[in-house]
């Protein structure tokens, strides 16, 4: 075991570490006055995150694999219920209530799709079958039902999450570009026609569109990234100074610490701070495809990538909400915004990429 | 094994590009547009910190103060002594009207910021602004306009100073800022009180258009103010009917009288006569279309493109008052203030000073001269035309005793179906003091409704 744990990707730990201080210390500046206590759960959840990391690489990923149709069973039970049982905020009911504690299992559920993908893409190309329209259509299935649930909570976010590492996956799989493209091609239809029939409920509309004209409405559906938008502009090259930010301070840009925790960075650190923070998420996603290069074992290769994408996709569009280029929806920061689901979630994946990348050459003893 | 390889090279580049992309943002926001974020007026840190600087009044020219400051425990906050008579200009809060243009000089900052003025104050204290309004003009105006919509404005021709900037229906600032309740009724108005009528609202000018085609077709040369028209109730002018509101005709009229009478068929020929070119220059030349560079901002005009397609129909159109012309009321006031002006063409201006607490001057301003739209002699001619026009008794609602005025009504019909009267009028002819537009929507007859405004208004103006 020391053997094994000696070959741990520590750049990748110290990567993760640095991220969730990072976090602590803007989540602290954020919250210091409103509710004090919030950085002291974040704390919590980040000691629960480290564990479940290193629960996850001790266990072999590839005996893991093997338990993921359960785990992606257990999963879907879990979005059921919270259709069924789940504590409704801002009217939207993510969450099951278990005693003091959320749980949101459509942060689990992505895990639990690039585990079941994974599995599955790779039982197909020991067939030899990975590039055909089938395996592109049948893993649909996989993503489908999951990206259904999680979208009647109601939440568009993570069901664009799923495909997009659905669609990461296939491509590193081996599937052709042509029939990738055509189900891209058949989700902007799909995504039309439920638009056009008011699948698309009018508030989604409205933060969907909101941010190609925030000047329309400052004070009601623009305001949150005109605000945003101030704070980062606010900071500047060097930034105003921890516990300084004027808009942060002032508590003008809600849910700040959960998905706009990046206009804080912007604000307090300025231009070079969120820079140092942008280094750290791009060192990150590096560390991801760099194991997804060097592992032999295709499922690990896929299961890394999976986790590239769930990251990259969280950080594109958690920090390009905050700036305009992307409508703004309930995206964290992976290892900065506060949240337990999504902090163990995170840790969790990166404790899947150091079992592979611990495990990429066989140990002789 | 080698293609995924070659896959994953693909998908990093792919993650690198919108790394880049995002850095790239990044910098936009927070060095290039930085400064823009920090002083935009959303910006709510700003706003309570502003709070704590003593800001500037805003006064009429007679000295009347219509935006005004108190300190309370919340910081420094804005009175509206004066109330509906001035919240177009005013504004109702620090992102609207004067308020949100003149910022920096209301709180001296920017370019107005000075330390040896807060060191010999012994605060932050912001700058006193002086507007070119007449208080006694406005307040009058506003009072004509209770229940109406539509607005008034009036210029002084020489220098382009606005003596009044009235839109109706108007609103009291402190009492729809008092409770949530009244400032959403006004927010949903159907009748759109925030809107300044003056300088947003876009109406069809009808026959008051004719001045422009008479002043462009007596400086080209074509026509005379004796020159003869023949009006049989309609003609066909340009392949366009053109119908006049006299059915049975003029008959014979001369250029004086068709413009006294609002005879279309005579503007539509003589347009067609001055050609789609010059048409277009002339338009250009009394800057006819263009917003005006005020405080607050102001709609351009909309004209049918007369040199394009079936150009010579729509000019037929246009000339006469009946084509998809929309225009401000201070457009119109522009022109009129152009003819009033011997040609000239002035740019119009609100502010007249920004000074300090102690009185001293730090910018005057002044109406900027931006060219000659018609020779001096053409201008008179059309004046001439217009006084002729009152005393003849067509637009006898506007006259005033023993004083020579020109003046020019019409009735139009809205684009929604719905009619609006304009009056416009500059006097004493040949020296005017004021020029004065009114505007009132819903109402089909010029003369019985705006004719006495203009009258009242102008008698005020001239009297000062």
């Amino acid at each position: 075991m020391k053997r094994l744990l000696a070959r741990a990707d520590f750049i990748l730990l110290a990567i993760v570490i640095a991220l969730a201080i990072c976090g602590v210390v803007t989540i602290y500046s954020c919250t210091h006055q409103q509710s004090p206590h919030t950085v002291t759960l974040q704390v919590i959840w980040i000691g629960l995150g480290l564990a479940v990391m290193g629960v996850m690489m001790a266990a072999d990923y590839a005996k893991v694999a093997t338990f993921s149709l359960v785990i992606y069973g257990a999963c879907l039970a879990l979005l059921m219920v919270v259709l069924i049982v789940s504590r409704t905020i801002l009217g939207a009911s993510r969450w099951i209530p278990l005693g003091p504690l959320h749980i949101q299992p459509a942060e689990l559920t992505k895990l639990a799709i690039i585990l079941m993908l994974g599995s599955y893409l790779t039982a197909r190309r020991e067939q030899g079958n990975q590039d055909t329209f089938a395996v592109v259509a049948s893993s649909l299935g996989y993503v489908a039902l999951p990206a259904l649930l999680i979208f009647l909570q109601p939440d568009l976010g993570t069901p664009i999450v799923i495909i997009f590492i659905w669609l990461v996956m296939l491509y590193i799989g081996g599937a052709r570009l042509s029939h990738l493209g055509a189900f891209v091609f058949a989700f902007l239809m799909l995504f039309t026609v439920a638009w056009s029939l008011g699948v698309i409920r009018p508030h989604q509309k409205e933060r969907l569109t909101t941010f190609l004209h925030p000047e329309d409405d400052p004070r009601g559906s623009g305001y949150h990234l005109k605000q945003s938008l101030i704070a980062i502009g606010s900071g500047h090259l060097f930034g105003q100074g921890f516990k300084h930010g004027t808009q942060t301070q002032g508590d003008f840009i809600p849910y700040q610490q959960q998905d706009f925790v990046f206009t804080a960075v912007a604000e307090e650190w300025g231009f070079v701070g969120a820079l140092v923070l942008l280094g750290l998420l791009a060192a990150l996603l590096v560390r991801a495809l760099l194991i997804c290069m060097l592992v032999e074992d295709l499922n690990g290769r896929l299961i890394a990538a999976g986790i590239a994408a769930m990251f990259l996709i969280h950080i594109v569009a958690s920090v390009g909400m905050t700036m305009g280029l992307l409508p703004v929806k309930g995206m964290t920061l992976p290892f900065v915004s506060y949240g337990g689901s999504s902090m163990v979630v995170n840790f969790a994946a990166v404790g899947l990429l150091q079992s592979i990348y611990m495990r990429r050459q066989k140990i002789t003893f | 094994m080698r293609k995924l390889r070659h896959n994953i090279i693909s998908l990093s580049l792919v993650f690198l590009v919108g790394f880049l992309l995002i850095c790239l943002m990044l910098g936009y926001w927070q060095v290039i547009r930085a400064p823009a974020l920090r002083a935009h007026p959303y910006n709510d840190w700003a706003a309570q910190r502003a709070r704590s600087i003593e800001p500037g009044r805003i006064y009429t020219a007679d000295g009347q103060v219509i935006l005004g400051a108190t300190n309370t425990t919340e910081g420094w906050q804005r009175t509206y002594p004066a109330g509906e008579v001035y919240a177009h200009l005013t504004g109702y809060n620090a992102n609207t009207g004067l308020q949100r243009s003149l910022r920096d000089a209301l709180l001296g900052r920017g370019r107005y910021e000075s330390t040896w003025r807060n060191i010999l104050n012994g605060r932050r204290t912001g700058l006193n602004v002086i507007l070119t309004i007449d208080a006694t003009a406005q307040a009058q105006a506003t009072e004509l306009m209770r229940g109406r919509r539509g607005a008034v404005v009036a210029i002084q021709p020489r220098t382009g100073a606005i003596l009044t900037l009235v839109s109706a229906p108007t609103y009291d600032p402190a009492r729809i800022l008092s409770n949530e309740v009244t400032y959403e009724m006004f927010r949903n108005d159907p009748t759109s009180p925030e809107i300044n009528r003056g300088l947003q609202g876009l109406y069809p000018p009808g026959s008051v258009f004719t001045i422009f085609t008479a002043a462009a077709a007596l400086d080209a040369g074509i026509a005379t103010p004796e020159t003869v028209f023949t009006c049989a109730g309609s003609e066909t002018v340009a392949h366009t009917l053109i119908t006049c509101h006299r059915r049975s005709g003029h008959g014979q009229l001369s250029l004086s009288e068709a413009l006294a009478d609002s005879c279309p068929i005579a503007f539509a020929k003589l347009a067609v006569n001055l050609g789609p070119e010059r048409f277009r220059q002339y338009v250009k030349r009394f800057h006819l279309l263009d917003g005006a560079k005020l405080s607050i901002p102001s709609q351009p005009g909309k004209m049918a493109n007369v040199t394009a397609y079936q150009g010579e129909k729509k000019l037929a159109q246009t000339g006469c008052g009946q084509g998809p012309t929309l225009l401000t009321p201070l457009a119109i006031a522009r022109l009129m203030a152009t003819i009033a002006n011997e040609g000239q063409v002035i740019q119009p201006y609100l502010v007249a000073r920004i000074e300090e607490f102690s009185g001293h001057v730090v910018y005057r301003g002044r109406g900027q001269y931006i060219g000659r739209a018609i020779s001096a002699p053409s201008a008179a001619q059309v004046e001439g035309m217009m006084v002729a026009g009152v005393e003849k008794g067509n637009t006898d609602s506007v006259g005033i005793a023993g004083v020579e005025v020109g003046a020019m009504t019409a009735a139009v019909p809205r684009l929604t179906g719905q009619p609006c009267s304009w009056t416009v009028a500059a006097a004493p002819a040949g020296h005017a003091q004021a020029v004065v537009v009114v505007v009132v929507e819903n109402e089909a007859v010029g003369d019985r409704v705006a004719g006495p405004i203009a009258s009242e208004v102008l008698k005020t103006l001239i009297k000062r």
